[in-house]
């Protein structure tokens, strides 16, 4: 290997194309039948249960549906909720929310799971420990941090040792710092979530590999940015991916912690989708958010893939 | 049709009188599963619950009842049993679901079945089976039921030197005691942005929130505009304030005037229990002030109902009539959980001893049901928001009230 | 052989001192943001031994005042169910776990080792379904459910995470990143799709697959709201559910919740702990080839 030029060679596939071995008899029939094979229990199960639950509600979200009776109504569920202001909100909400939590708990993670893999005593129970605040359910997340937020509470108190007058602020009830404090609930447990990801896509990089770089001279900083992130690339595309499509679908924090308050600065997509559904006997118009909300995700899923999703090859 | 319903309630009437003579308490043929579904509440109340239904197998053995308790999240589970067609026998209804329920042909019209055991709307507080009727139909009975009340920290009154509230307190009273009982760190009377706090004072003062039959805002109505600046007035000159600005964890006015940070909340029958946990607040409750208009306030309340498409209505309607008869909600009353619905009780010694819970259920002679039709939850969150901005001072009540009507309008609309 | 520069010849080796610095400042460091990770539940421990009135006292105290392990006895007594609870959720869990992560490494696999036509296609259509949220699709599933005669049954409450497009997703971006050199090898050997899987590609996806085992349990250890809706009968409930009983709409026994909070959580703690020991480096990714 020649000195100083990068030990990778990127190509541009979503997915790699594999090995043929063989000769080539027309179409791999064979191949593609095994290939069908190896998914076929994934594919009936999501396909039969999940993706039907989804077709049926695109349909409804054609209809008006209280539960009861069904009326057609084409387009207009859609059009309501793209002229609805208190969608626009959610929408501007959940984006904020999303851009803000994928960015800090995808660096958390990544540094969490890069600190572990340094040291060498302790490092399960730390694992372990950090890993912690993944296993709460986001509803007792939710109760224990509207208490930790309560105007009062912990954090107004840890706060008010540094700035005098904050201790009986209330985290929650104001505009400005609601979704900021929803963020911190979350990011705090997905983070865990997600540097025991980074932890076991750390260990699927050959240590081989870190040894011939530093021959090379690229230890430290340099090791990471050239070896480490991108042989992570589609462990990084996972964590983003999941936590975007997760983001922007937030919903129990919300009506655990606020409600959609105060001033709606907490409203969110989802939380609309549940009220018209489950409250005001409007499905329909709930579907018809959903499905304008799947276009949005789906949009930043593509663009991630096209950016973050390339396979690393020597 | 008069004379053979006539005939039927004579020919009922007949049949329950031989029947009680006779000591027996079964209504004989009935027989089945049901099933009931409720959420649940504190261990204590669901013993009572459960104790009764093991009362009623033994009494009606023909009978069998599966009870299916919900833990949490009762409205979404219950919807996606109906629209699936899965629902139980009898379930609970609230509120918010009443109107639309009723309006979607979801419950049994109870009338019929109330025939065969003699039981009459009037044995009911009117004000509470209101909640659950359509014109004459009956389509759910009210188990229980709530109103506000106003409660008094005891010890405040006495250190300021204010006679304590009465019944026949008005708006002026309530106004020059909060006043007096403000003081720093303590709030003479707790004010949030709810809904359900705000109406009972639009209604003393004659102010409607929506027209007679749920079809029109009303918000612009001069009387319930006065009536918002009269409730939103208490934290506006600083006698008052919303219980998230107390700080110290205070998340409902029932904290705050257990924490002793409030002389004064408005409240129901909820926080008689929650008042146990702070014995050094010494209080007592009254009915509202009375508005320029008189007596206003709202009924909270849950009732039992059958499903409109149960294959064994008249099972399911004995269990209802068991549950909600006069000493099943004489138990519950004395149990100090609930109030009951039933009129005969209302002299029942337990208030004598008891004036708080007294207070509470006089309301419900007058009190109004907390339901403004299908539409209540966008309601209830447009009036709810504007009293936010009100308070918040984002917004003057004309104008937040503006915002509120025209969100109502709309959402009646669709 | 690389050349050597003249960077690497001008290289000071760090003295002894100055590495055992090094690592004490981060064994300090990570310490100290565990603290900040398990603040909350140390918070929920002590709180789970205070009583009502202490647990939502303000200033917040850290210890309790008196100490209340009756809590616990309290708990056991009002909820004769509780060891009922514990053992559906951990039946439950331990099927679903094992199912999710066989059904989803072979999909995996499929995503990111073999060519067919629709790959590209039928990969986002599974990412699709993610996108979706449960409150929307909470009643077609449920109506789907009963036209199989599940609601009510085990089955029906496992049914749509026995395999999940997360875990797909996960599997297959992780056998994305197995370097190819081993399974070419195999495949020169002559051997067949299904050997390969399960001969080199499986050992090699052990920190994935312990991964997505933690993950599916916890997924169907935490569920609520889908095995709300499914299950009626209180004999067949879960931990999460039996424990949302613990407070009602207007009595908050946040110390019982915080105590029942701690019975969820203690058993996720012990597996993690002792399956995280399998998310390490493989032979072949410290050995090579």
């Amino acid at each position: 290997m020649a000195v100083g030029t990068s030990a990778v060679v990127e190509t541009n596939t979503a997915l790699p194309t594999p090995v043929k071995v063989g000769p080539r008899r027309g179409r791999p029939w064979g191949e593609w039948l095994t290939s069908y094979a190896f998914l076929i229990p994934a594919i009936i199960v999501i396909g039969g249960f999940t993706f039907v639950a989804m077709g049926v509600a695109l349909f409804l979200s054609f209809f008006k549906y209280d539960g009861f009776t069904l009326e057609w109504a084409g387009l207009h569920n859609y059009a309501k909720a793209l002229a609805s202001a208190d969608f626009h909100r959610a929408l501007l909400n959940v984006v904020y929310y999303m851009v803000v939590v994928v960015t800090c708990q995808t660096i958390l993670a990544l540094s969490m799971a890069l600190v572990l893999d340094r040291i060498m005593v302790g490092r399960g129970v730390f694992r372990t420990v950090y890993y912690l605040p993944a296993i709460t359910s986001s509803v007792v997340m939710g109760l224990i941090f509207s208490w930790l937020f309560s105007p009062g509470g912990w954090v107004g108190s840890l706060v008010g040792i540094i700035i005098p007058g904050a201790r009986q602020f209330g985290w929650l009830l104001d505009p400005l710092s609601a979704l900021p404090a929803i963020m911190t609930t979350t990011i705090w447990s997905t983070a865990a979530s997600f540097m025991i990801i980074f932890v076991a896509g750390l260990q699927d990089i050959p240590t081989h590999i870190y040894e011939a770089a530093k021959i090379d001279g690229a230890v430290g900083w340099r090791s990471l940015w050239n070896i480490t992130l991108p042989l992570l690339r589609p462990t990084i595309f996972l964590v983003v991916v999941l936590g975007t499509i997760g983001t922007l679908q937030v919903f129990d924090q919300v009506y655990v912690m606020t409600n959609g308050g105060p001033l709606k600065s907490t409203l969110t997509p989802v939380f609309l989708i549940f009220t018209n559904g489950f409250r005001d006997f409007s499905f329909g118009l709930g579907a018809a958010e959903a499905f304008i909300l799947f276009a949005i995700i789906f949009a930043f899923t593509l663009i991630q893939r096209r950016f973050i999703d390339t396979t690393v090859e020597y | 049709m008069r004379s053979t319903r006539l005939g039927l309630a004579l020919a009922a009437m007949a049949a329950v009188l031989l029947t009680a003579c006779g000591g027996s308490s079964s209504a004989g043929g009935a027989s089945g599963t049901v099933r009931l579904s409720g959420w649940t509440s504190t261990p204590a109340e669901d013993k009572l619950l459960t104790d009764q239904i093991a009362a009623f197998q033994v009494a009606y053995p023909n009978i069998k009842v599966t009870y299916e308790p919900v833990p949490k999240d009762f409205r979404t589970k219950l919807k996606a049993q109906l629209a699936s067609g899965t629902e139980p026998d009898v379930f609970y209804v609230e509120l918010g679901d009443a109107a639309g329920f009723m309006q979607k042909h979801v419950l049994l019209d109870l009338r019929s079945e109330m025939a065969k055991t003699g039981t009459k709307a009037s044995d009911f507080s009117s004000g509470v089976l209101a909640a659950f009727k359509t014109g004459d139909a009956i389509y759910g009975i009210p188990k229980d039921f709530n109103t506000l009340a106003l409660f008094y920290n005891k010890d405040m009154f006495t250190a300021a030197g204010v006679s304590p509230p009465t019944k026949n307190w008005t708006w002026q009273d309530l106004t020059d005691a909060a006043k007096k009982l403000t003081k720093a760190g303590v709030f003479g009377l707790i004010t949030n942005s709810d809904s359900a706090r705000w109406a009972p004072m639009v209604y003393q003062n004659g102010g409607q929130v929506l027209n007679a039959d749920n079809t029109k805002s009303m918000l612009l109505d001069p009387a319930t505009v006065e009536a918002t600046k009269y409730y939103t007035s208490f934290k506006k000159n600083g006698t008052g304030t919303y219980s998230g600005a107390l700080g110290s964890g205070i998340d409902w006015p029932g904290a705050a005037f257990a924490k002793g940070k409030a002389a004064m909340v408005m409240e129901g029958g909820w926080l008689i229990p929650f008042m146990k946990d702070y014995p050094a607040i010494k209080w007592d409750a009254v009915e509202l002030p009375q508005g320029k208009s008189g007596r206003g306030n709202l009924v909270f309340t849950v009732g039992y109902s059958i499903s409109a498409k149960t294959k064994n209505p008249d099972a399911s309607w004995i269990l209802v009539n068991y549950l909600t008869g006069l000493d099943n909600q004489k138990t519950v009353l004395h149990s100090g959980f609930a109030l009951p619905t039933r009129t005969a009780l209302a002299n029942d010694p337990y208030f004598a001893a008891n004036p708080a819970a007294a207070a509470i259920f006089a309301g419900g002679a007058y009190g109004k049901p907390f339901s403004w039709g299908i539409n209540s939850g966008k309601v209830a969150d447009a009036i709810s928001a504007a009293l936010e901005r009100i308070l918040l001072n984002k917004q003057s009540v004309d104008d937040a009230l503006k915002q509120a009507d025209k969100e109502v309008t709309d959402a009646l609309a669709s | 052989m690389a050349a050597i520069t003249v960077d690497q010849v001008t290289q000071q080796p760090s003295p002894r001192g100055a590495i055992i610095a090094k690592q004490v400042a981060l064994y300090v460091a990570l310490t100290l943001f565990g603290l900040l990770m398990l603040g909350p539940f140390i918070l929920a421990i002590f709180g789970a031994f205070k009583n009502t009135v202490e647990v939502t006292s303000y200033p917040p105290t850290l210890l309790p005042q008196v100490w209340h392990p009756e809590n616990f006895l309290d708990v056991a007594k009002l909820f004769p169910s509780f060891p009922r609870w514990f053992l559906n959720s951990v039946g439950l869990s331990a099927t679903v776990t094992v199912l999710n992560v066989f059904f989803c490494a072979l999909a995996g696999y499929a995503f990111a080792r073999l060519n067919f036509p629709g790959r590209t296609v039928l990969f986002l259509a599974v990412l699709a379904t993610l996108m979706i949220p449960l409150q929307v699709t909470l009643i077609p599933k449920f109506i789907i459910l009963k036209q199989f005669g599940l609601i009510d049954t085990y089955p029906g409450v496992i049914l749509p995470n026995i395999s999940t497009a997360a875990g797909i997703f996960l599997m297959t971006q992780f056998m994305k990143a197995i370097p190819h050199e081993l399974e070419e090898a195999a495949v020169i050997d002559g051997a067949s799709k299904w050997t390969v899987f399960t001969r080199v590609v499986l050992p090699l996806s052990v920190p994935a697959l312990t991964t997505l085992a933690i993950f599916s349990f916890q997924g169907q250890w935490n569920d609520f709201l889908w095995p709300l809706v499914v299950l009626n009968n209180p004999q067949l409930f879960t931990l999460p559910l039996g424990i949302a009983s613990f407070s009602s709409e207007f009595v908050q026994n946040t110390n019982w919740v915080l105590v029942g909070s701690i019975f969820t959580t203690v058993p996720m703690v012990f597996l993690v702990l002792f399956f995280q020991r399998y998310i390490i480096k493989s032979v072949a990714t410290t050995g090579g080839k």
